[in-house]
């Protein structure tokens, strides 16, 4: 029906939304005429969407119904999938077939797409899709790929706490505050991002930023999972986990229980699965002992970002919460003892970051749209942003030898950034040079994640060993990194040709490499 | 497959599962905190960069555990518990080894030289660990004894109670060889038991046993002499175990705690010292006072130096003449210890409070239990607290309310509400050691959590009063306290924070040279530099002039001499207020130190200001010139009180009429912005620029809440530009407001609300709201004539020691359908320096 509705109406001009696509909900937004962001309420009337996918045969579902369906159809149903974004497939094949982590998250886009449309009357093509701020290049292209396939083009990928920070510029920052210096604090169902950010009003400039890609509030369910699983074995002789949908209906019971804990300090448990029933209860202060590890770990982060940015708590003027597990109490008395002020709860937790991307989805938008006569100025958007990894190439280092890790952009250096560092050849008569681009990883270039290869081929003959070469390496505002090299000595442009692996190289695999340069 | 241990850490397969210190490259037990932290952070860094690799899952796990390794390691408790299990299974390592050797004949092992005692141990392998249980020995002592052989060593670190079994079963398990040998099943099964028997039986023993040597040590539990003696326990230590030390609490340097009446401990911390030489030594609470060394306020002699030193006791006062005889007294409430006789009401005897502590029990215990929240909790206590203010006619059960209220309140970290109790018993009873009751209550806040601003504005007032009163050691630890506890000092306190901690070093250091110089005054009298500094400490510091100035008169410093000779002569009527203020502030212009330019400004500013009032002409202008270079001296010096400090304040918002005399203003800054409103959908408020917006929609009860706030620093007027939606905006005179909230900041964090009523009608009823500064319904309210513009000079209603910060907030509630109220703001800086501190 909805659809008949918007195929007969008068087709409007698209317009571009902002997605948060989370890994445990979703959320997709727009700005009215008014430049107000608003929240889309899905078709199920609320303002986020489960991101899962109950996959049948020929049918899918995405959001609530897909979630309650994973204690009946455990092996049907997706979730987590950002989690395992930039993986070939997902790490549980669903419905008997293994599945690629951007096919679920292209779903679950989709289904967002399609609600904006019915609620919005008119088609949706571009997006500004967020993604945590450790993010990896691997995760970001599998995330473009995602809404490629959902039928989306993606005008820019933004790190979530500069989608927050937006947000706040905007809706919460008021001029007579004059510039800020805030600690956005994101932590959401699987991801955790710190960023120290100056926000003046619509000038957003990121400091430095951290995180942690695989923490966020299903860490915590897991343990209070892990919990329920061991008091059903400590008084039930017997454990939900063993069955085939015990691990679902456990993941589903401990996420309530966090929810019940986060406004309570006791809760009574009464569970009952298949034939055995739980009596019990669990304080608060239980369950902040079963994550306290969790919540040091975020901890550890902010204290290393501050570190790392060569601030101190003095500078920051503010810290603002943001992602549905900063409710959890022991964040809020966390971040008030480290920092030794209140946060600022003042800005959604649940729909920042899609008012954020919508909010820079529209400025986009209006630069790209030709000014009419007398038509006031759109709202005028400056992001400056960082890199959050180190970002190297592989190397052979003249004094010692050994292969090393050559950082030519070092992690939050502002973006979009350009650098050029001269190499030089290994062997006489060398025909080609590969550069090996690293993403993280140790100081050897292991346990990163490798990139990328960028091969200079079809060199001169007889090139003497030590011939100059200069690789550049391009870092630009959407997150993305080329890289380029070229032969000074002869002024000979080589082709250039990047590979991008879909997935990480093992380390393992690049001892056997010969990489064939030197640092100079 | 990839071992990340190895790879990662560099613990080999060989010696996995690793230890949690070996996880984090520590040795065996190490007990730094710091070192434990940075290793943690060391590793956790170095995993960080590897979490998005190929590898990342591992990453991820192995991050995990080390975090929680740090907070096990970090957590005194867990780490004991996690090191006697790392002991215990040491041990058993041990034993097995042992055995094995064994195993292999006693003419082979090397230790077989020891081999003929270990038939003694072996004949009662469990009595050593049942013997240790009871006696409480460290269970390593235990095992030395258990082999004659080792000579006692101090010096060896406790050995773990595992180690104790270890020699009892060792000999057993020599016996038993070929069974030990047999597989590892055998030694799991066997380290489970003896880790259980550690668990149930020695541990809590042990635990229980040191608790109550503990209890006694520090006075918590008192056990029956007489009891004593009759077990046969000779009375000198019957008396030493009943805590009846024959020396004072102040010569061990120990505080004595009690266990309330509701069982709650109360904090303990270092006992200050008090004065005695007031104190009658008769009272029934005497015992419990402590230092003898009398105040250089009550006894300005130098040969008896300053209380605030802590080494400074003597034995042969009378005050430890009290403290040696044991009387019934001895377990008095913790109250009771910081209490003496002088006026106002009577200090309730012991039995009387433990009497009444049981009706306040019975009365509030219910109400307590059912009580599951903080907030709850604290009500509970309030009650308690309004109670206590009306029993007036019952003291006894008025102070046993009043503590019961203050341990609430302290357990429940409402530590504002309990400072408010101490300063309710001293209005009520005699003598109340203020600034300690103060310190302790601030020392047991663990963190302040939200309130940190509150907490800390607190505790620099409570170092501010120690200086006051000549405590400086009090205000020493004070700060101590507050920088332990507070991670991060809010902004608007810090410049006073470290204000007063150059007070103190400056008055400690004059306070030290003064007890140098008591000796030397008592052998040379005439010793004019002894003089010079005796003078100076009774004068800045103890605030005691009529003691100080002969000496300063008698002194070398020229400077100072003149001006002590001339306010002495000056009472003679040989000079007048105004020459005595000119010398004054001579030394004040050409003295360096902030503590000493602070305490003789406000000294000469008493004459510049009396002079002031009889002087006219050029001189007059001189004063006032003066006078505004004394208030400019930065905050206001160390014996300043309320009094002088609204002097100051009169003298600096009349030195603002004089254009010339504004140079000096503070820059105003916005700390932060809120906005509230009511949970109705129709209600709104939002900050935009400087444009204010608040109002209700479409309820037809015309009812509604919504506010919008502003924190200033440094602002001294508001202009605000307004509009109001409708001519009228009430719907009931006692329930509607329109208009204005001011919460003053003082030192002691936001403790004043006004109300500016800008309707028509004249409210009533209020409730505590907006919820920021004080948060608390208005203590004044004031009327402001209907009008599009006003400009609110916050002097006006603010508190004598409000310290530049405010919140400034637009209210509406209860005004009409659809009403909406608009307004701009602008500011103006305060111009007074005094103001601005």
């Amino acid at each position: 029906m909805r659809s008949n509705r918007l195929s007969k109406s008068t087709p409007k001009k698209p317009q571009a939304v902002g997605i948060d696509l989370g890994t445990t909900y979703s959320a997709i937004a727009y700005v009215d005429d008014r430049d107000e962001p608003h929240t889309i309420i899905n078709s199920e009337g609320d303002l986020t969407t489960p991101s899962a996918a109950l996959i049948e045969d020929d049918e899918v579902t995405i959001g609530k119904l897909a979630l309650k369906a994973q204690v009946t159809l455990p092996d049907n149903v997706a979730t987590f999938a950002k989690r395992e974004i930039g993986k070939p497939v997902m790490e549980h094949p669903i419905n008997g077939r293994k599945v690629a982590p951007e096919v679920i998250e292209s779903l679950i886009l989709g289904r967002l797409k399609r609600d904006a449309e019915t609620k919005l009357g008119h088609p949706i093509t571009q997006a500004v899709i967020t993604v945590p701020a450790y993010f990896n290049e691997p995760k970001r292209r599998s995330t473009i790929q995602a809404a490629k396939l959902a039928g989306i083009e993606t005008l820019a990928i933004i790190n979530e706490p500069t989608a927050a920070a937006i947000a706040y510029g905007i809706e919460k920052h008021s001029e007579i505050l004059g510039p800020q210096t805030v600690l956005i604090y994101d932590l959401g169902g699987g991801t955790f991002d710190v960023s120290m950010v100056t926000v003046d009003h619509s000038d957003i400039k990121v400091v430095a930023t951290d995180g942690n890609a695989k923490l966020g509030g299903i860490d915590w369910d897991r343990c209070l999972m892990k919990w329920i699983d061991d008091q059903f074995a400590k008084k039930c002789k017997f454990r939900p986990s063993e069955t085939a949908a015990g691990e679902a209906w456990l993941m589903q019971e401990a996420t309530e229980l966090k929810h019940a804990l986060t406004s309570r300090m006791e809760v009574k448990v009464r569970l009952t699965y298949q034939t055995h029933t739980l009596n019990t209860s669990i304080t608060r202060a239980t369950f902040e002992d079963l994550t306290a590890h969790l919540l040091d770990r975020t901890r550890f982060t902010v204290r290393k970002l501050i570190k790392e940015a060569r601030s101190d708590w003095d500078n920051i003027d503010q810290v603002i919460l943001v992602g549905g597990s900063t409710r959890l109490p022991q964040v809020v008395k966390m971040i008030t003892e480290l920092s030794g002020m209140e946060p600022n709860l003042s800005i959604s937790a649940d729909e920042a970051i899609a008012h954020g991307a919508a909010i820079y989805a529209n400025t986009i938008q209006s630069r790209k749209r030709p000014q009419k006569t007398g038509e006031p100025a759109g709202r005028k958007l400056v992001i400056s942003d960082v890199n959050a990894h180190n970002l190297g190439v592989l190397g052979i280092d003249i004094e010692t030898e050994l292969r090393c890790n050559y950082v030519m952009i070092h992690r939050n250096t502002p973006i979009p950034v350009k650098k050029t560092t001269r190499f030089q050849t290994i062997r006489d008569n060398q025909q080609n040079v590969a550069v090996q681009v690293v993403e993280g990883g140790d100081s050897r270039g292991r346990y990163g994640t490798h990139i990328g290869k960028c091969v200079l081929g079809k060199l001169p003959p007889h090139l003497p060993a030590g011939t100059p070469v200069d690789v550049t390496f391009r870092y630009d505002s959407d997150g993305l990194i080329r890289v380029e090299a070229k032969l000074p000595k002869t002024g000979q442009k080589a082709e250039i040709k990047i590979e991008r692996n879909k997935t990480n190289v093992p380390s393992e695999m690049i001892d056997d490499l010969d990489p064939e340069w030197t640092i100079l | 497959m990839f071992d990340p241990l190895h790879k990662w850490l560099g613990i080999p397969p060989s010696e996995q599962p690793p230890n949690d210190y070996r996880l984090l490259g520590l040795s065996n037990y190490e007990d730094d905190p710091e070192v434990i932290d940075s290793a943690a952070d060391r590793d956790l860094t170095f995993l960080h960069n590897l979490t998005n690799g190929e590898h990342g899952d591992l990453a991820e796990e192995l991050s995990n555990r080390i975090s929680a390794t740090r907070l096990r390691l970090l957590n005194k408790e867990k780490k004991a518990a996690y090191d006697a299990e790392l002991r215990a299974q040491e041990g058993e390592d041990e034993i097995d080894i042992d055995s094995v050797i064994e195993s292999l004949g006693p003419h082979e092992a090397p230790g077989s030289q020891e081999a003929p005692a270990q038939p003694n141990n072996s004949s009662a392998p469990a009595t050593p660990g049942k013997a240790l249980d009871v006696l409480g020995m460290p269970p390593g002592v235990g095992a030395t004894v258990a082999t004659p052989a080792d000579p006692p060593n101090e010096n060896v670190p406790p050995p773990a109670p595992p180690t104790t079994t270890t020699a009892a079963t060792t000999a057993t398990a020599a016996k038993r060889a070929p069974q030990v040998q047999s597989g590892g099943g055998r030694k799991s099964a066997r380290r489970k038991r003896f880790s259980l028997i550690w668990l149930l039986g020695v541990l809590p023993a042990s635990c229980v046993l040191g608790y109550l040597l503990f209890s006694i040590w520090t006075g918590r539990l008192h056990l029956d002499p007489n009891k004593l003696e009759r077990l046969g326990v000779p009375p000198e230590q019957a008396a030493q175990f009943a805590g009846e030390s024959s020396e004072s609490p102040d010569q061990t340097g120990t505080t004595i705690a009690s266990i309330d009446g509701t069982g709650q401990p109360l904090p303990t911390t270092p006992q200050p010292q008090q004065r005695t030489g007031n104190r009658p030594g008769s009272t029934p609470n005497a015992n419990t006072a402590t230092s003898p060394t009398p105040s250089p306020r009550t006894s300005p002699s130098p040969t008896a130096p300053s209380n605030s030193t802590p080494n400074n006791n003597s034995p042969n006062t009378p005050g430890n003449g009290t403290t040696t005889s044991p009387t019934p007294d001895s377990d008095s409430p913790s109250l009771a210890e910081f209490l003496r006789t002088s006026g106002k009401q009577k200090i309730p005897s012991t039995e009387s409070i433990t009497q009444k502590l049981q009706t306040v029990r019975d009365l509030y215990q219910q109400d307590f239990l059912a009580a599951k929240t903080r907030e709850q909790k604290i009500a509970v206590a309030d009650q308690i607290r309004e109670t206590a203010m009306e029993t007036q006619n019952d003291p006894d059960g008025q102070f046993a309310l009043f503590r019961v209220a203050r341990d609430i309140f302290i357990l429940e970290k409402d530590f504002t509400s309990a400072i408010e109790i101490v300063d309710l018993l001293n209005q009520s009873f005699e003598e109340v050691d203020v600034i300690r009751l103060k310190r302790e209550i601030l020392a047991s806040i663990e963190t302040p959590g939200t309130g940190t601003v509150e907490y800390t504005g607190a505790a620099i007032g409570l170092a501010d009063e120690c200086i006051q009163s000549g405590r400086l050691d009090d205000g020493i630890e004070v700060c101590k306290t507050l920088r332990e506890t507070v991670k991060r000092l809010p902004q608007s306190h810090a410049a006073r924070f470290k204000d007063i901690e150059e007070r103190l070093t400056e008055a400690k250091t004059l306070l030290d040279r003064y007890q140098q110089v008591a000796a030397t005054l008592e052998t040379n009298p005439n010793d004019a530099d002894a003089q010079t500094a005796a003078g100076k400490y009774l004068c800045l510091v103890a605030n005691q002039w009529d003691d100080g100035l002969p000496r300063l008169a008698a002194g070398s410093d020229p400077l100072y001499r003149q001006a002590a000779e001339t306010e002495l002569a000056m009472n003679g009527g040989g000079a007048t207020e105004l020459q005595v203020a000119d010398n004054w502030f001579k030394i004040f212009d050409q003295s360096e130190s902030n503590f000493e330019k602070r305490s003789i400004a406000d000294h000469s500013k008493a004459y510049y200001q009396s002079a002031r009032l009889k002087t006219a002409g050029l001189e007059s202008r001189k004063i006032d010139q003066r006078l505004l270079t004394l208030n400019e001296s930065a905050t206001p010096g160390p014996l300043s009180n309320s009094r002088l400090r609204a002097q100051q304040r009169a003298a600096a918002a009349e030195s603002r009429s004089d254009t010339k005399n504004r140079a000096r203003t503070a820059q105003p800054k916005v700390i932060q912005t809120r906005t509230f409103d009511s949970s109705s959908p129709n209600d709104f408020a939002n900050i935009r620029g400087n444009s204010i917006q608040i109002g209700m929609g479409n309820q037809s009860s015309g009812t509604g809440e919504a506010a919008a706030g502003v924190e200033f620093e440094n602002v001294g007027t508001i202009g605000i530009q307004g509009a109001a939606s409708h001519p009228t905006m009430t719907t009931a005179s006692s329930v509607s407001k329109v208009g204005f909230f001011i919460d003053y900041h003082t030192p002691a964090g936001y403790s004043k609300r006004v109300f500016l009523n800008c309707a028509t009608n004249t409210p009533s009823y209020f409730f505590p709201s907006p919820p920021w500064g004080t948060a608390k319904a208005p203590d004044a309210r004031d009327f402001l004539p209907v009008s599009p513009q006003y400009t609110i000079d916050l002097e006006k209603w603010a508190p004598n020691d409000w310290d530049g910060r405010c919140w400034f907030s637009v209210y509406m509630q209860n005004a009409g359908l659809n009403r909406m109220l608009t307004a701009r703001l602008s500011w103006k800086a305060r111009t007074s320096t005094l103001d601005a501190e």
